[in-house]
């Protein structure tokens, strides 16, 4: 059986940046797919914004992957940032003290459109 | 079987759900879990920490337990506890400290510990047996299994 799909992405993508706005449950069975897809992106923009505002569930195999691309983007160079965390996927960033690594975002986020 | 759980066996406890763990069905099985965990009375933050403290217990049986095992679900008057066997090889050695933030894995059973009243941990037969528990909120009513 394939897993089910519980997730979903879409990108937007500016002159040096991608915004990546995710939503719905990643668990274990999503974070090798997530991982690929931010790989993608530090690959191809200097500034990566991750936005989780639609994103109700993560887990810890989900936070390996968020820390993982943080040191993947840092080593390039690149701007990686998490916005709009909200409810149970804010709090367990907040107490594992990723959300602090990662730097301080504004709630919400500045509009720099 | 560790002591600790053994000790509260008793006939007011409540069978809630039973469950096989495969890989492919971890998210169901959370579903199935939140379901029976909020049909109990757990709501709000509690309800979704101890829904990702049985995940995170699911997902080391599927990683590291040798990727099958059981998932029993229980409340015992306001004590909701799930617990998560499997056969495989043991954890050896269990650290649930909290890893540095930059380091990449090794947060379930912390999680699982922080989010929850109490995490137990037995390996000493065969398998890993690890159990949560959650203390229901109180009910203005209801006062069942007495």
């Amino acid at each position: 059986m394939s897993t089910e799909k519980t997730w979903q992405w879409h990108v937007s993508a500016g002159a040096d940046g991608r915004v990546v706005v995710l939503s719905g449950e990643i668990d274990m069975s999503g974070a090798d797919r997530l991982d690929d897809l931010l790989h993608e992106m530090i690959a191809q923009a200097g500034t990566v914004e991750v936005d989780l505002l639609g994103l109700t569930f993560i887990d810890s195999t989900v936070l390996s992957t968020l820390v993982g691309a943080y040191h993947h983007a840092a080593d390039r160079g690149v701007d990686l940032t998490l916005v709009n965390a909200a409810g149970q996927v804010r709090r367990v960033l907040d107490m594992t003290g990723i959300m602090q690594m990662f730097g301080r975002v504004v709630d919400p986020p500045p509009a720099a459109i | 079987m560790g002591a600790g759980w053994a000790t509260y066996r008793g006939a007011d406890e409540v069978a809630l759900l039973s469950e096989e763990i495969t890989a492919a069905g971890v998210t169901e099985l959370r579903h199935a879990v939140a379901d029976a965990a909020r049909s109990a009375g757990l709501v709000g933050h509690g309800l979704e920490d101890f829904v990702l403290a049985v995940h995170e217990l699911v997902t080391n049986v599927v990683r590291h337990g040798g990727g099958s095992g059981e998932v029993r679900l229980w409340q015992h008057h306001d004590l909701l506890t799930c617990q998560v066997s499997d056969n495989g090889p043991g954890l050896g050695e269990v650290d649930v400290a909290l890893p540095s933030p930059g380091e990449v894995g090794h947060r379930g059973l912390w999680l699982a510990q922080q989010l929850t009243e109490r995490l137990m941990i037995d390996n000493s037969g065969q398998g890993t047996t690890a159990s949560v528990t959650a203390r229901l909120p109180a009910r203005s009513t209801v006062n069942e299994g007495r």
